[in-house]
C-alpha cells in the first residue's frame, strides 16, 4: 500500500546520544512497513534514546500506533528508550483515547524531550536560582516553592517535606542573622539531579552578628544539639539531622550554607 | 539589657521596592510552582487576594510564552524578577528570544491597536499576551539583540493601596 509518510532519522545536534526520528504526513496502515524498517535499523545501531517528532504528522491510525508501540518494545529490549514529542492537540487527544499516554512518555516538544534525556539519562542536574530581600515573611514562599520542585523531580512527599524544612531553617537563619539591608539579598542556588538535591544559601553578614556566625563555623557542627533549655541554635542542628551533608563557609563578608539531600524513598 | 533590632523595612514608601528574582529551566513543568511562588510572595506583603491571583495569572501566561516561544537551547533558562511597591507589582520575564518569527509575533501582539477587536480575532490558543494586556496597566517588550535576550516588562497596579 502506498503511504504519504516521510521519515527522517538524524542524531540530535545539541544532545549526543539522542536520535530524532521526524515523521511527516499521515501515519496509516500504508506506513507500517517503512516504520518497521526504521525501527529495525535504530535497534541494530543501539540508539539509546529515540525521540519520535510528531510535529508534522497529520493523522495516526490505530495500526500505525501499534507499530510505534512495537518500535518502542524493540528498542527497550536492547536497552533503548522511545518517546513521542511535538504532537498537536487534536492528534494527542486521539492517541490518548487509544491509550498512547499509558505506553509512551509524551513531551510537548522536541526541546522538552531532549531536556528530559539530559536530566534522566545523562544525569545532568537542573539549576534554579532565587534571590529575595532579607525578610522572614518570604521564607515560606521559598520553602514551598522548593518543596514543589522536589516533588516534581521525583522526590517522595516525605523527602520533599524534609527539603522544605531544610530550606526553611537555613533561610530563616540567613534572614535573622544576616545583613538586614534591603540591598543585601539572600541568594538560594539549587542544583537538582535524579538522585540528589544540592541547596546553597548565601547571605551578607550583619556585622553585629559576626560572633554568631563564627560560633556556627567553629562549634555547631562539632558539638551535640542544644538541650531542652536552650531556645536558640536548634535550626542548623535539625538541618544536620535531615541532610546528608552540610558544609558551612564563613568569611567576614558573608556566609554560605551548602546542603546535600539524597533521594531516599520512592515517590 | 535586651536590645530589639529593627530590620530595615523595604516598601516603606512607593519608591523602595522588595525585589525577588528567580531563574529556572525553560521547561513547562516548572511553571505551576513558579507562579505559586510569586503569588505567595506577593500575598506575604499584604496585597489583596484578587491582586495576588491576577499577578499569578500574568506570571503564568508570561512564563508559558517564554518557555514555549523564547527557549531554544536544551539548557535554556527563564529569568523572572518581581519588584513589589506599595501600590503595584513590576514583573519582568526574560528568555533567549527564540526564533525571529516568534519575536515578530510577540511585537505584533504588544502593538497598541484596538485591543477589543484583536481579542475577538485572536486565535484561542494564542490568548496569552492578550490576557496579560487585559490584566496589566503597562506591558513593554525589550529586545537585546547583542545578548540575545527578550524581556517582557509588566506593571500591575493594585486598586487599593495596602
Amino acid at each position: 500500500m502506498n503511504s504519504s509518510l516521510q521519515i527522517e532519522v538524524n542524531p540530535s545536534d545539541s544532545v549526543s546520544g539522542a536520535t530524532i526520528m521526524r515523521l511527516m504526513g499521515a501515519l496509516d496502515s500504508g506506513s507500517i512497513g517503512a516504520l518497521e524498517k526504521s525501527f529495525e535499523r535504530l535497534t541494530a545501531e543501539n540508539n539509546p534514546y529515540v525521540i519520535v517528532d510528531m510535529n508534522a504528522v497529520s493523522s495516526c491510525s490505530s495500526s500505525a500506533l501499534g507499530q510505534l508501540m512495537g518500535g518502542r518494545t524493540m528498542l527497550s529490549e536492547h536497552g533503548g528508550t522511545l518517546v513521542l514529542a511535538g504532537m498537536g492537540f487534536d492528534l494527542k487527544t486521539k492517541l490518548n483515547l487509544l491509550g498512547a499516554h499509558k505506553i509512551f512518555t509524551i513531551y510537548s516538544d522536541l526541546r522538552a524531550a531532549l531536556a528530559a534525556y539530559h536530566w534522566h539519562h545523562e544525569h545532568k542536574p537542573e539549576h534554579i536560582e532565587c534571590s529575595f530581600p532579607p525578610q522572614i515573611r518570604l521564607t515560606p514562599p521559598v520553602r514551598h516553592f522548593l518543596g514543589r520542585i522536589a516533588k516534581l523531580k521525583g522526590f517522595s512527599d516525605r523527602d520533599a517535606f524534609r527539603i522544605e524544612t531544610i530550606v526553611d531553617e537555613v533561610c530563616n537563619n540567613a534572614v535573622e542573622h544576616g545583613s538586614n539591608s534591603a540591598d543585601h539579598a539572600v541568594d538560594v542556588a539549587v542544583s537538582i539531579g535524579l538522585q540528589k538535591i544540592e541547596i546553597t544559601v548565601t547571605n551578607i553578614n550583619n556585622p553585629r552578628n559576626i560572633e554568631y556566625f563564627k560560633s556556627l563555623s567553629h562549634n555547631i557542627f562539632k558539638s551535640p544539639p542544644p538541650s531542652g533549655s536552650d531556645l536558640r541554635g536548634r535550626g542548623l542542628s535539625l538541618v544536620k539531622m535531615l541532610a546528608d551533608n552540610v558544609a558551612f563557609d564563613f568569611s567576614d563578608d558573608g556566609t554560605t550554607v551548602h546542603v546535600t539531600k539524597k533521594k531516599r524513598e520512592e515517590p | 539589657m535586651i536590645r530589639l533590632e529593627q530590620k530595615t523595612s523595604v516598601m516603606t514608601d512607593s519608591t523602595t521596592p522588595a525585589a525577588i528574582s528567580l531563574a529556572f529551566p525553560g521547561d513547562l513543568e516548572y511553571i505551576p510552582a513558579v507562579r505559586k511562588f510569586i503569588a505567595e510572595a506577593v500575598a506575604s506583603f499584604g496585597f489583596n487576594p484578587k491582586f495576588v491571583y491576577r499577578c499569578e495569572v500574568i506570571v503564568d501566561e508570561l512564563c508559558n510564552n517564554a518557555v514555549t516561544y523564547g527557549c531554544v537551547s536544551v539548557t535554556a533558562a527563564v529569568k523572572l524578577t518581581c519588584r513589589l511597591f506599595r501600590d503595584r507589582a513590576e514583573l519582568a520575564i526574560s528568555d533567549e528570544g527564540g526564533k525571529k518569527e516568534n519575536i515578530v509575533k510577540l511585537e505584533q501582539a504588544l502593538k497598541d491597536s484596538d485591543a477589543a477587536d484583536r481579542r475577538q480575532a485572536v486565535d484561542k490558543k494564542n490568548l496569552g499576551m492578550e490576557i496579560v494586556r487585559l490584566l496589566a496597566e503597562k506591558v513593554d517588550l525589550h529586545i537585546d539583540e547583542t545578548r540575545g535576550v527578550t524581556t517582557v516588562k509588566v506593571i500591575k497596579k493594585c486598586e487599593e493601596t495596602r
